[in-house]
């Protein structure tokens, strides 16, 4: 520790000189010596001759001639000293040394950047070797953590030009003084210094060195690779990024991070779901989930949640990433293209998402204590009508309509007091949701065994009224250890997440924006809920009656991982991935009659929906991976075997006529129980995978993957196929012309792949020709046919093709990634339509309906200062996809697709009617007869609009200055979104619901309006159906927002001393905290129909000790 | 220790690389144990049996036998403006109500589906079974189930659509070219699978545990009666009729007994899904109103018109034949009825001239009715009022049975030409002008 201090130091001086050049030779150190070629600038041949000029004039002269930069501080070398050289077609070391020694100057040359850099030797001008004083040094280099030999290391006298580099066995022999100091480095590690000393024998161990810049190793899913050498597209998103969030959903920590990932979050309430989509939609029928990997085991996509029980309060269902803690996530790796997803042949489709969790690491024992408390609101609310407007546009309709509203027509008007008024998103959306959390760990080991262990415990309030919750009590362990003779590597993790839902039975946005503004009080005087002839009835109920129902469900994660490693060979390991996750969750619903209106609850009963699921998985993966380095290359072979199992079932039953409300949870309550949902499938898996990859000295890579994969999805003939892709990089700026050529290009890469993947994420048993239980009837339970049977139908495909190029200047300074992709989905599986009379409406089979994805993304990652006090990096992503259906044999006959794709269109289009605007003369929306038959119906919406993301990304910032950190991310879309008027169910005064604000700018006589007249007839309504059908509703929903900031300040040095603790930070964290948008609805992520996603504040302390 | 080691990690390493060529084996499941292939349903009378029972559950539970809001009941009804639709703005029933349906309308291709997929399962259970070992008796009883559903089937495809595409097989690769059939054509199959279901099924219901809730030899000459009835085949009609009529097991009922379960007047009926009968629903909440020209045709003292209608609160009459909703199933939906039978017989009776044998059959209805006998008079001066009553009471949407109301609307004015001796028109122009646009 001490010694790097001083090292550091040392550079700092250097970096005075110039910060940026000074970096760029620090950062590139490793890479310049780890490359055998050392010496080759000092081969240069020079021709000069320079009598009595100053130093500076002849190094000047020497750049002219070679294009080699000199650095140096004007405090260690006089410039001004005259110096004397006369050389002809002589190397430069030669002319160097000859111009430098004499006037006690020693020179380092930083090989890749044409560098050199001056310095005086410590002890004046240095003594002339004498060769008698050389000895020869024998060695080995071994691996810190693993103690396999070393090779390829360089080992090098510091300070000159001797050198060599270790054996496959690690072992080097060299010749030194004892005086030396030897300077281990290589690729990927921390460079090491020994002074020679009178020893003979130099053993060594290089540690790891995972932050050097360019050696951030990724995870590929079967190996790791070096974010330098990757051939495929893999992003990545640390720790240090999902830590600075107040979030419980890992999804929501990659919003805006990543590009080519395009994360929607479905709704505000905890638990609910997002839509997650890598580069598109490549299926037009099936699962457009990327595959979930977790510590090496599949883990679903699809929600564990029934319909029945679920649905008006989750939208889709509550997410099964839920029940992963993102405290306990080290990183997420996103595998997009080909090169990279290929190895999960016929499920890398759809892209692949690793999620890789903590473990120990070898020192000393550290205990982890992180804490925070926030809360949330909801991010936006509409400009909705008060009392006085809303009583306004009614009693205009009215008289429009020449109609007096009746206590039938109009109980708002006439038996609500008129004058009463309540802010409904207030009162039903706008609490306050208590969002706590508290994370402990325990991490340590030695160098043989290192263990993580900890708990965590995350809650989160809703925003509704009501005391409702989702929390998470979850617990990890993790062991790691080799054995003393280094062969033996076992690894095993578990994990478990109690995810524990209360939830009211619907999401009561609609409500807050729909109800009446002057709508009756909620509760009686006496705190009932006030119900009546001239309050809420059934067919206005009190929406605090909701807060009587209840969802409320257990979401329960095990999974358990073991790796077992055993190297026969130095180079030769034989590893098996074993898996095992078992999620299950058991779900509850109920609906009191005390939560129904009087006079709906005397004919109904009390009904509970019981849903019960369960998900179990086991994989077994065994694998053999040799890597011979031969000569300057180096091969990486992988073979291997998948077996996987996965089994889902589910039961979710109605149940009704509970006498006891507070029995309502007991199934053996019920009077009556009918089935609602049974379902039970297994899915098995079986493939053999391998992988080649080649790298020639470093910078020419090949990568070649294979997978035969079989599915019991398919049937006979058809369960197994054959993927795989290549893909190849040069790093370019390795080659040596490079860094004459454009001396400011510290890094550059070009990579390109092609492969074939597959999507397989079609339900279980498609191809089966098989019955199943209907009903009772009679007392017996009928059997059904579920499908017609065709048992041909194969995999989808996807042929994706990437090109990519990577440029780092000034010392990577400046960092971009540029990439394109192009990828063509097709063989698509699509229910066939069928004419009904063949007994069902569709048949499964392969359609070759194509499907394109194509698409650029950047990213920019810059370090605008870098001091040791002060550091500031920015860094920017942009994904500009283009999803197109390329072509789609017979589509206007088939029944399901014909109205909703068009070819030559994105998939997700929408027709609309073709909007007119108000007509001057009725004051009503109106819209083109497109097909002139007279009468305007569903075949005149043919106007097509786009909905979704024409681009998106993300701008991140972080600044560290003297212990304060402050991170915040901007995410950005460019997008299409259903407008405002889809959140409304009735035109403007039409029916007993509020309307925005905006509405008042109605027609009210022939001039012009933009918002129909107010109106109770059916020919309003029709006319705004339409109107919310057309093209008016499809609206620009771009925005913008402040996603996240994280602001923290970690404790110095000192005070950590003497409170004895290893570090301390407090924290302020802040989610979606500013939007910027147009959009004129709810919030332009989740459009008006569920509850937007929460702004979220929070303050917390995190120590280490 | 260390040759153990070796051998140990030998046999591993084989053991390994063998099992690293993935196995073909490994991806053949079995069948899911929520399903059955076809090949064992028809393997044992058991599960061949839920197989037919599948039928009747899916009349039962939302098809177009169920009463529910995309059945024949309902549709025929509001087409014959017996019903008229509260939910106006609801376009797919508006269109049924002012008989222009177009294409498009989702319930017309509910119910086009709906038929066909029970087609669909009458004829796997007919090829399942055709060389299936289950025991004979067993056997021939289902096969004639299942003619008798398929009969059924086609029989509400031709009376509403016409020419309607036949199919008698399972194979959609062969049915998705099929184009349309003669109408004539499909009643000569209709006919052939309601006279075998009539000769293959029990005369009794103890297949069913003697609930009436399994077509029978009876049902399945109450059908073929109205098959000869609606193919002008009057004494084929009145012969079938007379058979049922004859039979001890069928009488008429009190009108509050008719729609119970196990009602002696029953030939089919249908225990509900939910504990309440789907009629009951779709008439309770969507506010289905019987026209006022179908209410005034009541004649005074007519005891049906409060046995089986009702005032509802907000002022109009509705259907009221099902009562139960407390969910203890005492009421079954009608399918087929004795008093149809009746009206069948009085038809093919007038239409063979022989008015003293039809008044005989009428009349038995109206004196259950509360009504004073009729005579070739007074049902000639009454025509109109008779109008509504005979098509409400035969197998009109109040009935509950399966027939439709546009079927029952066609025997109606059958009905009246023969016995007002109004008009000549014809039984096939009246229902060619009345056809359904196919579903598209």
């Amino acid at each position: 520790m001490q010694k790097n201090f001083t090292r550091k130091q040392k550079l700092w001086k250097i970096m005075k000189i110039c910060a940026i050049q000074g970096m760029m030779a620090v950062l590139l150190w490793g890479v310049s010596i780890a490359h055998d070629n050392y010496g080759q600038l000092l081969e240069k041949k020079v021709t000069i001759s320079i009598r009595e000029l100053p130093l500076e004039e002849a190094l000047t002269e020497i750049t002219r001639l070679t294009h080699i930069k000199f650095f140096y501080s004007s405090d260690q070398i006089e410039l001004s000293q005259t110096v004397s050289i006369d050389v002809a077609n002589q190397s430069l070391r030669v002319t160097l040394d000859n111009l430098l020694h004499p006037h006690g100057i020693n020179y380092r040359v930083f090989e890749k950047e044409s560098t050199i850099i001056l310095r005086r030797f410590p002890g004046g001008a240095p003594e002339v070797r004498k060769t008698t004083d050389l000895q020869e040094i024998k060695g080995t280099v071994k691996d810190a953590l693993t103690n396999q030999p070393l090779a390829g290391v360089n080992v090098i006298v510091r300070g000159s030009t001797n050198g060599t580099s270790t054996d496959a066995e690690g072992k080097f022999v060299l010749q030194a003084d004892q005086r030396d100091i030897l300077v281990f480095s290589f690729i990927g590690y921390k460079t090491q210094e020994l002074i020679v000393g009178d020893r003979s024998t130099i053993d060594i161990q290089l540690q790891e060195d995972v932050s050097a810049l360019g050696e951030v190793e990724v995870n590929a899913g079967y190996w790791r690779v070096s974010d330098r050498q990757r051939t495929g597209n893999i992003s990545r998103v640390t720790t240090d990024d999902i830590q600075g969030q107040p979030i419980s959903n890992p999804l929501a920590a990659l919003q805006g991070r990543v590009p080519g990932l395009d994360i929607v979050q479905q709704t505000g309430v905890p638990g609910g779901n997002y839509t997650v989509r890598i580069r598109g939609q490549n299926s037009i029928a099936n699962g457009n989930d990327p595959l979930y990997i977790i510590d090496g085991v599949p883990f679903t996509s699809t929600t564990m949640a029934f319909d029945e029980a679920s649905q008006s309060i989750l939208v889709n269902g509550t997410s099964p990433l839920n029940s992963i803690n993102p405290s306990e996530i080290e990183s997420i790796e996103v595998l997009k293209d080909a090169d990279a997803t290929a190895i999960y042949g016929s499920r890398g489709a759809n892209g692949v998402i690793l999620i890789t969790t903590k473990g120990g690491k070898p020192g000393e024992t550290k205990f982890d204590i992180q804490a925070y408390q926030g809360m949330g609101n909801v991010t936006r609310k509409m400009p909705l009508l008060g009392s006085q407007p809303y009583v306004q546009m009614r009693n205009e309709a009215f008289s429009n309509d020449g109609l007096v509203p009746s206590s039938d027509n109009a109980p708002d008007l006439t038996v609500w007091n008129t004058s009463n008024y309540t802010d409904w998103q207030k009162k039903l959306i706008g609490g306050t949701a208590s969002i706590s959390d508290i994370q402990l760990s325990v991490s340590g080991g030695d160098r043989l065994t290192q263990f993580s262990m900890g708990t965590g415990y995350h809650r989160e309030t809703t925003v509704f009224p009501g005391r409702n919750s989702d929390q998470r009590i979850s617990g990890h362990f993790s062991i790691s250890n080799i054995t003393a003779n280094q062969k033996l590597r076992s690894t095993m993790s578990l994990k478990y997440a109690i995810n524990g839902t209360d939830l009211i039975k619907q999401d009561l946005t609609s409500l807050a924006l729909t109800l009446p503004p002057n709508a009756p009080a909620l509760y009686k005087e006496n705190s009932d809920l006030n119900w009546g002839p001239e309050a809420w009835t059934q067919y206005f109920p009190n929406p605090l009656s909701f807060t009587r129902t209840s969802y409320g469900a257990t979401t329960k994660n095990f999974l358990a991982n073991a790796v077992e490693s055993y190297s026969f060979l130095p180079n030769l390991a034989l590893k098996a991935n074993l898996g095992y996750s078992d999620v299950s969750m058991a779900a509850i619903t109920i609906t009191p009659l005390s939560s129904l209106a009087p006079e709906l609850a005397a004919t109904s009963q009390n009904a509970s929906v019981f849903a019960n699921s369960n998900f179990r998985n086991w994989t077994v993966e065994p694998q053999l991976n040799w890597k011979p380095v031969v000569g300057q290359g180096k091969f990486d072979v992988l073979l291997g075997s998948t077996f996987l199992e996965q089994i889902q079932e589910g039961l979710a039953q109605y149940a009704y006529g509970f006498v006891d409300e507070p029995l309502m949870k007991n199934i053996a309550a019920a009077s009556s129980i009918a089935l609602a949902t049974n379902y039970y499938s297994q899915y098995r898996y079986s493939a053999a995978f391998g992988r080649f990859n080649y790298a020639l000295k470093q910078r020419y890579i090949v990568n070649i993957t294979a997978r035969r994969d079989g599915s019991s999805r398919f049937g006979p003939g058809k369960q197994f196929a054959n993927f795989g892709a290549v893909g190849a990089a040069w790093i370019f700026s390795e080659e040596g012309f490079m860094s004459n050529l454009l001396p400011v290009l510290s890094f550059g890469k070009i990579r390109g792949s092609y492969g074939l993947t597959g999507n397989d994420q079609i339900g279980n048993y498609q191809f089966l020709d098989a019955y199943t239980s209907s009903g009772a009837y009679g007392g017996k339970v009928g059997l059904t046919p579920v499908r017609l049977a065709n048992s041909d139908f194969a995999w989808e495909t996807n042929r994706k093709l990437e090109g990519g190029l990577e440029l780092g200047f000034a010392g990577n300074r400046i960092l971009t990634k540029l990439s394109y992709y192009q990828n063509r989905s097709s063989n698509q599986l699509v229910g066939f339509a069928l004419p009904p009379t063949t007994g069902f409406t569709t048949v499964q089979g392969n359609l070759p309906a194509v499907i394109a994805n194509t698409g650029v993304e950047v990213e920019v990652s810059t370090k605008n200062i870098a001091r040791p006090s002060f550091s500031w990096t920015t860094s920017l992503n942009l994904s500009i996809p283009r999803n197109k259906l390329l072509s789609f044999p017979n589509l206007a006959a088939s029944p399901a697709y014909a109205n909703v794709l068009v070819v030559g269109q994105p998939m997700s289009i929408v027709k609309r009617y073709d909007y007119q605007g108000v007509d001057q003369q009725t004051g009503l929306y109106q819209s083109r007869d497109s097909n002139d038959d007279g009468t305007i119906d569903l075949q005149d919406q043919q106007e097509v609009r786009f909905i979704g993301r024409k681009w998106y990304g993300g701008l991140q910032n972080s600044i560290d200055f003297r212990g304060f950190r402050l991170d915040f991310l901007i995410q950005f879309v460019n997008q299409t979104g259903y407008d405002y008027v889809t959140a409304f169910g009735t035109n403007p005064g039409g029916g007993v619901s509020n309307q925005p604000k905006l509405v008042m700018d109605r027609w009210q006589s022939p001039s012009p309006a933009s918002i129909q007249k107010f109106t109770t007839t059916y020919e309003g309504l029709q006319a705004y159906k339409q109107f919310a059908g057309s093209t008016a509703s499809v609206v620009d929903a771009s925005f913008a927002r402040l996603k996240n900031i994280h602001l923290s300040y970690q404790l110095s040095s000192p005070v950590l001393k003497k409170l004895r603790l290893l570090a301390a930070s407090i924290f302020f964290q802040g989610q979606n905290v500013l939007t910027f948008s147009r959009y004129k609805g709810l919030d332009p992520e989740t459009f008006n129909s569920s509850l937007p996603p929460l702004r979220v504040f929070s303050t917390g302390v995190h120590l280490t000790f | 220790m260390k040759t153990i080691c070796h051998s140990y990690i030998n046999n591993c390493l084989v053991s390994v690389l063998l099992s690293l060529m993935a196995c073909s084996d490994f991806v053949e499941v079995d069948p899911p144990r929520t399903d059955l292939m076809r090949s064992t349903v028809f393997g044992s009378s058991e599960t061949a049996n839920a197989a037919v029972l599948d039928i009747y559950f899916q009349m039962s539970s939302s098809g177009f036998a169920s009463g529910d809001i995309n059945s024949i009941t309902l549709l025929a009804a509001l087409s014959a403006d017996e019903i008229v639709n509260g939910i106006k703005f609801d376009p797919s029933y508006k269109q049924f109500n002012d008989n222009v349906i177009l294409p498009s309308n989702i319930r017309l291709l509910r119910l086009w589906t709906d038929m066909y997929n029970c087609i669909y399962k009458a004829n796997a259970i007919i090829e399942g079974l055709s060389d299936s070992a289950i025991d004979e008796p067993t056997r021939t009883r289902l096969i004639g189930e299942a003619r008798f559903a398929r009969a059924l089937c086609y029989f509400y495809l031709v009376n509403l659509f016409g020419d309607v595409p036949m199919v008698i097989s399972t194979d959609y690769k062969e049915n998705q070219n099929i184009s349309r059939l003669s109408a004539d054509q499909v009643y000569l199959q209709i006919l052939s699978d309601a006279k075998a279901a009539q000769e293959a099924l029990p005369n009794d219901f103890s297949a069913s545990n003697d609930e009436r809730i399994r077509g029978n030899k009876g049902a399945a000459t109450a059908l073929l009666s109205r098959i000869y009835l609606f193919t002008g085949d009057w004494a084929g009609a009145e012969m079938q009729a007379t058979k049922v009529i004859e039979d001890p097991l069928y009488e008429l009922s009190t009108l509050n007994g008719v729609f119970l379960k196990n009602s002696s007047e029953v030939i089919l009926q249908l225990p509900p899904r939910f504990g309440t009968v789907p009629e009951r629903s779709t008439f309770r909440s969507y506010n289905m109103a019987i026209t006022s020209r179908l209410v005034s045709a009541f004649e005074a003292g007519d005891a049906r018109k409060t046995a089986w209608l009702q005032l509802a609160p907000a002022g109009y009459y509705r259907p009221n034949k099902y009562q139960s909703g407390d969910g203890s199933s005492s009421e079954y939906s009608v399918v087929i009825r004795l008093a149809e039978v009746y009206l069948i017989r009085s038809e093919a009776r007038i239409r063979q001239h022989n008015l003293s044998g039809a008044l005989d059959d009428l009349n038995a209805i109206r004196l259950r009715a509360g009504l004073n006998t009729a005579t070739v008079k007074t049902l000639s001066l009454a025509h109109s009022n008779m109008s509504a009553q005979l098509n409400y009471l035969p197998s009109g949407v109040t009935d509950g049975s399966t027939s439709s109301v546009q079927v029952a609307s066609i025997r109606f004015w059958n009905l009246l030409s023969q016995i007002g001796n109004l008009t000549t028109r014809s039984t096939r122009s009246r229902q060619t002008n009345s056809k359904m646009t196919l579903p598209c």
